[in-house]
């Protein structure tokens, strides 16, 4: 029970304000904040294993899961910290107690049982979150997730029975390539890993919960915590899968890389407010994440554990912090709407260059980024297949594209009233804005000694230079677009962006045709059953007798083997 | 056999003078929580002391267990109803829940199949006595319902016992067990047998398609006799026996090929899991959704029954303990919600989690746990059923099962929205919690379910793993 | 003790029990009033008891099965009243014995 005890704070707070949320109305929020500081400050305190190789298994959580732990409770502790601003009902500081708990449980756990039961357990905080809101988007929230942990469920058995042990110090010690139950246990375990951070076709309920949901929500639990969640059973997986992998799962994980930051692009280019753009933001980093495993996957384990780590945090931080100066912008203007937000860069100065930053490194400003890690893997892609490189310049040059949108509308000359509301919010911004500073300048030189060695074949000048092309492409098509004063000479420039769009209209009626399949279209077959069922029964005693008769009828066919092969 | 005597005895004494203070208030009530409170602590006693003894049918590890159940789920309808039944004639009320005890207590202590049958009548006899209790119009039909099934799945079971007579030439278990062990393999006669017994069973529990009558019956029964109903009598009527055949059954063709009884008996079992699921979506009464959320819940106890291995074994035993506690849990609520709101049409009354919040949470716990989500104790065991299903190679079936329990969920989240949670409706301005009487069953099973669940591996380790062990 | 019967000549009792049974099993399902519904789980019950005895006579227990039916026949008299009285009942309530006219559960 050592590694759980960073849980007993979140649990603890969580009994104080089932208690006492009558007496005091204040209390709740401060219990929130109590909660998860405290899980903070715990995490510090339990040591990991005492070694070198972050990806060494014991009893105690490697510092591997100890540094996602430390990251999961400090960006719930930052979601408390915006919260103390509004009240909001005690539930939902209830909620982000039992999110924290639950999430630090999964990554703190040594087996896969316990690890199961507490990513179960964030389904539910999931759905008591966004349930006061938008009941009919929490049941959609939380049907994908259920879908999406049944998979990792599936694939949890069945790497069970391949290995006959639940535990996280197994390793693969054989070197043949994988069989295809094998297969199919790493497929399974690995959708079901990322489809909690939003990959295909798990993604749909992103959008509409950060529509609805208050920033603080947001920023903390689809952006951060659980794709940090994710990151981490990919990097369990490493050490389980690694190196038997036949060439199969590589392309199916790229496969699911692209057709997510597919996906995510052709949404992204269709939004009205900030929220929006993030959300499917979040899409894409997880399908950029997916595509990086599956280039080059599983080849050398420090740089896919860095990768990873970087990935999950950095990016997890860019994004929460995105997140949470939409909220300001919310709180300050009143709305996150781009027309409506036309002109506010003068009175919010600091909060757009904050939210440019922001922008720089989603679309993979290398060295926004510690380890050059959106030039690796840029690197990778053209290593491994050099017509795949224009996947990761697309996603760059189309995040780039939206966010210079957005920054012309922020910058567009229009007076309006000064924003009112104390400046205090800011404070969050500039805490959740500490990762991507500390990572960007401070990091990177006190591990320039190891990773230079490593990256020694990999020629990373002429992939920043690439990198810095493709995004300032992107602003001056910005630009192109955004300006109206500018003369439009070119004939071939219109017919383009014509069937640009025309293209973008039909994968985005692909994309909502997909969503209705996973989603309208199973309810309604399931109610019309339903009803069908419910009609059946008319109350009427010998029709009854018939049907136990007929079924009488049916099990002596059965038992008599007639119609079973 | 002289001990377990003493579980159908002393109830049925009980009754007898139970029947005779028909016109008390008091006394009836107290008489027959006391005999099955006491009962309850033997039966723990029994089963701590038989755990480690040799399988043996109707003496054995299996019989205290079922004990256990039939004892707890007793007490916390008789707890309940001292507070719930709204009748004049207590008497008569408690003295026939001491008599359907009894009646339990001989099917899960019965040595034959003889005695089996007699001890299945006693129970149904009772327990259309129980729905028919108050006189309303619904709760006959209900009855009649019931009364007409069942008997003919007494005449199937009888069926069988004359075949088996003829076969073997006497009707006890182990009689049974050694012709199986007699005749290695298929033999078509003994098929047939346990076919008949496997239907008449099947009526019993409540599986599709012979499950018209559950919902029915549970609908229109009073809350304390829906949720005994649903939380004993089928499981102990149907699900105890259907167990029993199954390891019959299982002694042959254990794990090398399933006999073709078997097969079918899974079939149904699916069947009933996917329509349950799907029947209880669009229903708009609470009780009857809860009916058939059990018809499903029976569905995975006969599959993983069928099946037949250890692991199923253990997985389908453990869930009838778990739905006993669930079930009775939520009809209990149902009883709370009705008493306090007078009906029980779910989108009626919503947001009645600020007026009844011990009632809604102890429910929430109820539904999460039958849906099988962590960290209740319904997940493990539906996590035993499905990957017993998927170890012995019934991969479709598995998938399915897992599906169905996501439709679980759905509805009863649904149910969720419609009742408890969701903005308030105008209706419940007069709603109150109800009082500490009606609540502390509930508390009590909701912490049994709790327990279990946090507690799993302890009961791994010590009651499980040796089951298996055993079976093996 | 001499019979007729033995184990390998019961086809003809067997059938003819059977045939009673679901000749019951009919009667249930076609029948308009309640009390023909109960007579013909009367006649499946009797179709059983004929297989017993049959059996029993076939095997020379005649004692054994001789007790089983007694029990038998004392259960079904406690079924037989339980349900009349719910036939009575159902008829005090609605006044029809109809079983299709019993249908106030739906769903």
């Amino acid at each position: 029970m050592i590694p759980f005890f960073p849980l007993v704070f979140p649990l603890a707070c969580i009994v104080f304000l089932l208690a006492f949320k009558k007496y005091m109305p204040n209390t709740p929020k401060f219990l929130a904040f109590a909660g998860t500081t405290l899980s903070l400050v715990a995490v510090f305190t339990v040591q990991g294993t005492e070694s070198l190789k972050i990806f060494q298994d014991g009893v105690l959580p490697t510092p591997f899961a100890l540094a996602i732990a430390v990251f999961i409770a400090f960006f719930a502790t930052l979601a408390a910290l915006a919260a103390l601003r509004e009240t909001k009902s005690p539930s939902f500081y209830f909620n982000i107690l039992l999110s924290t708990a639950f999430a630090l449980g999964a990554v703190l756990s040594n087996n896969f049982i316990m690890m199961l039961l507490f990513w179960e357990g964030l389904l539910i905080s999931l759905y008591l979150f966004i349930l006061p809101i938008n009941a009919k988007t929490a049941l959609k929230a939380f049907l994908i997730n259920a879908a999406g942990d049944v998979v990792l469920l599936v694939g949890i058995c069945l790497f069970y029975l391949q290995n006959g042990t639940l535990d996280f110090t197994f390793f693969a010690k054989t070197n043949t390539l994988l069989t295809s139950s094998g297969l199919w246990a790493f497929i399974l375990m690995f959708t079901g890993a990322v489809a909690k951070a939003g990959a295909f076709p798990f993604h749909n309920w992103i959008e509409p919960a950060a529509m609805q949901m208050p920033a603080s929500f947001t920023a903390m639990l689809p952006a951060a915590i659980e794709k940090l969640l994710a990151v981490f059973l990919m990097g369990k997986m490493f050490l389980i899968f690694f190196p038997i992998l036949p060439a199969t799962a590589k392309v199916f994980v790229c496969a699911l890389g692209i057709i997510t930051i597919a996906v995510a692009a052709i949404n992204m280019l269709v939004f009205k407010d900030i929220k929006q753009l993030l959300a499917w933001n979040i899409v894409m980093q997880i399908g950029l994440l997916v595509l990086g495993m599956g280039v080059h996957i599983f080849d050398h384990l420090l740089h896919d554990t860095l990768f990873v780590l970087n990935h999950g945090i950095f990016k997890a931080a860019l994004l929460a912090c995105a997140f949470f100066t939409a909220g300001a912008f919310k709180l300050y203007f009143g709305s996150t709407d781009i027309e409506e937000l036309k002109g506010t860069a003068r009175h919010a100065p600091l909060m757009t260059f904050v939210l440019f930053i922001c922008a720089l490194g989603l679309s993979g400003l290398s060295f926004v980024d510690i380890f050059f890690m959106p030039s690796a893997l840029v690197a990778d892609t053209y290593a491994a297949m050099p017509i795949l490189i224009i996947i990761p310049a697309l996603a760059a040059f189309i995040t780039m594209f939206t966010f210079a949108k957005v920054f012309f509308a922020l910058l567009v000359k229009k007076s309006r009233a000064k924003a009112e509301g104390s400046h205090i919010y800011n404070t969050v911004v500039f805490l959740s804005f500490l990762p991507v500073l500390f990572f960007t300048f401070g990091f990177e030189f006190s591990l320039e000694p190891f990773l230079a060695p490593h990256f020694a074949g990999i020629n990373l000048s002429w992939v920043s230079i690439f990198n810095i092309l493709v995004l300032l492409l992107a602003l001056a098509l910005a630009v192109k677009v955004k300006l109206p004063s500018y003369k439009i000479k070119h004939n071939t420039y219109t017919i383009t962006i014509e069937a640009i769009t025309v293209f973008t209209k039909w994968l985005y009626k692909i994309d909502r045709f997909m969503d209705k399949l996973i989603d309208t279209w199973p309810s309604a077959i399931v109610k019309k059953i339903s009803l069908f069922f419910s009609r059946a029964h008319r109350g009427n005693t010998p029709q009854y007798l018939l049907w136990a008769i007929l079924g009488l009828l049916i099990f002596a066919a059965l038992v008599s083997d007639w119609g079973i092969k | 056999m002289l001990l377990n005597g003493i579980f159908v005895i002393i109830p049925v004494i009980g009754a007898v003078i139970c029947a005779f203070l028909n016109k008390q208030k008091q006394a009836p009530g107290l008489l027959a929580n006391i005999i099955l409170l006491f009962g309850f602590l033997i039966s723990l006693h029994i089963f701590f002391m038989s755990l480690g003894q040799e399988w043996f049918f109707g003496e054995d590890v299996l019989s205290a267990f079922m004990l256990i159940m039939i004892y707890m789920v007793a007490l916390a309808v008789a707890f309940f109803a001292v507070f719930a039944a709204s009748t004049k004639r207590r008497g008569s009320y408690f003295a026939i829940l001491l008599v359907i005890t009894a009646g339990m207590a001989g099917v899960v202590c019965s040595q034959d199949l003889f005695t089996l049958y007699v001890f299945l009548e006693v129970v149904a006899v009772a327990s259309f006595v129980l729905i028919a209790f108050y006189n309303r119009e619904k709760s006959t039909e209900g009855a009649i319902r019931y009364f007409y099934l069942s008997s003919i799945a007494s005449a199937f079971i009888l069926f069988a016992i004359s075949l088996l007579l003829l076969y073997t030439g006497d009707t006890t278990y182990e009689g049974l067990v050694k012709t199986i062990l007699q005749t290695q393999g298929n033999s078509a006669p003994l098929n047939i047998i346990l076919g008949t017994l496997a239907v008449a069973l099947m009526i019993k529990t409540g599986l599709f398609p012979f499950h018209s009558w559950t919902p029915d019956a549970y609908e229109s029964a009073s809350s304390p006799i829906s949720a005994l109903l649903a939380g004993i009598v089928t499981k102990v009527a149907g699900t105890y026996a259907l167990v029993l055949v199954c390891m019959l059954l299982s002694i042959v063709n254990f794990g090398i090929e399933h006999n073709t009884v078997g097969k079918a008996i899974m079939w149904f079992g699916l069947g009933s899991i996917v329509f349950g699921a799907l029947a209880a979506q669009e229903q708009k009464d609470f009780k009857r959704m809860l009916a058939y959320s059990s018809i499903s819940q029976m569905g995975y106890i006969t599959i993983a029954a069928a099946l037949a291995t250890p692991l199923a074994m253990a997985g389908a035993l453990f869930h009838i303990f778990n739905h006993a506690t669930f079930k009775t849990l939520l009809f209990f609520c149902a009883g709370n919600v009705k008493k306090a709101t007078g009906t029980t049409a779910i989108n009626e009354m919503r947001g009645l989690q600020e007026k009844m919040p011990y009632t809604s949470a102890t429910a929430t716990i109820g539904m999460l746990a039958t849906a099988g989500l962590p960290p209740f104790s319904g997940f493990w065991s539906k996590l035993f059923i499905i990957a017993a299903l998927w170890q012995a190679g019934f991969i479709g079936m598995s998938v399915t099962a897992l599906f169905a329990s996501v439709l679980t969920l759905a509805y009863f989240l649904k149910l969720q929205r419609g009742m408890f949670f969701g903005s308030a409706s105008k209706n419940i301005a007069n709603v109150k919690e109800q009082g500490m009487g009606f609540l502390i069953p509930c508390f009590a099973l909701a912490f049994i379910i709790i327990a279990v669940g946090i507690y799993f591996p302890f009961i791994y380790n010590n009651f499980l793993s040796p089951f298996i062990k055993v079976l093996q | 003790m001499n019979s007729l019967l033995t184990p390998e000549n019961l086809q003809f009792n067997y059938f003819a029990a059977i045939m009673m049974f679901f000749i019951g099993l009919y009667t249930m399902t076609a029948s308009r009033n309640l009390i023909r519904l109960l007579i013909g789980l009367e006649i499946t019950s009797k179709g059983v008891m004929l297989a017993f005895v049959s059996v029993g006579s076939a095997l020379g227990a005649m004692s054994f099965v001789q007790a089983l039916i007694i029990i038998m026949i004392g259960v079904e008299a406690v079924v037989v009243a339980t349900g009349l009285i719910l036939i009575i009942r159902a008829y005090k309530q609605r006044g029809n014995v109809d079983p299709t006219k019993l249908s106030g559960l739906k769903g």
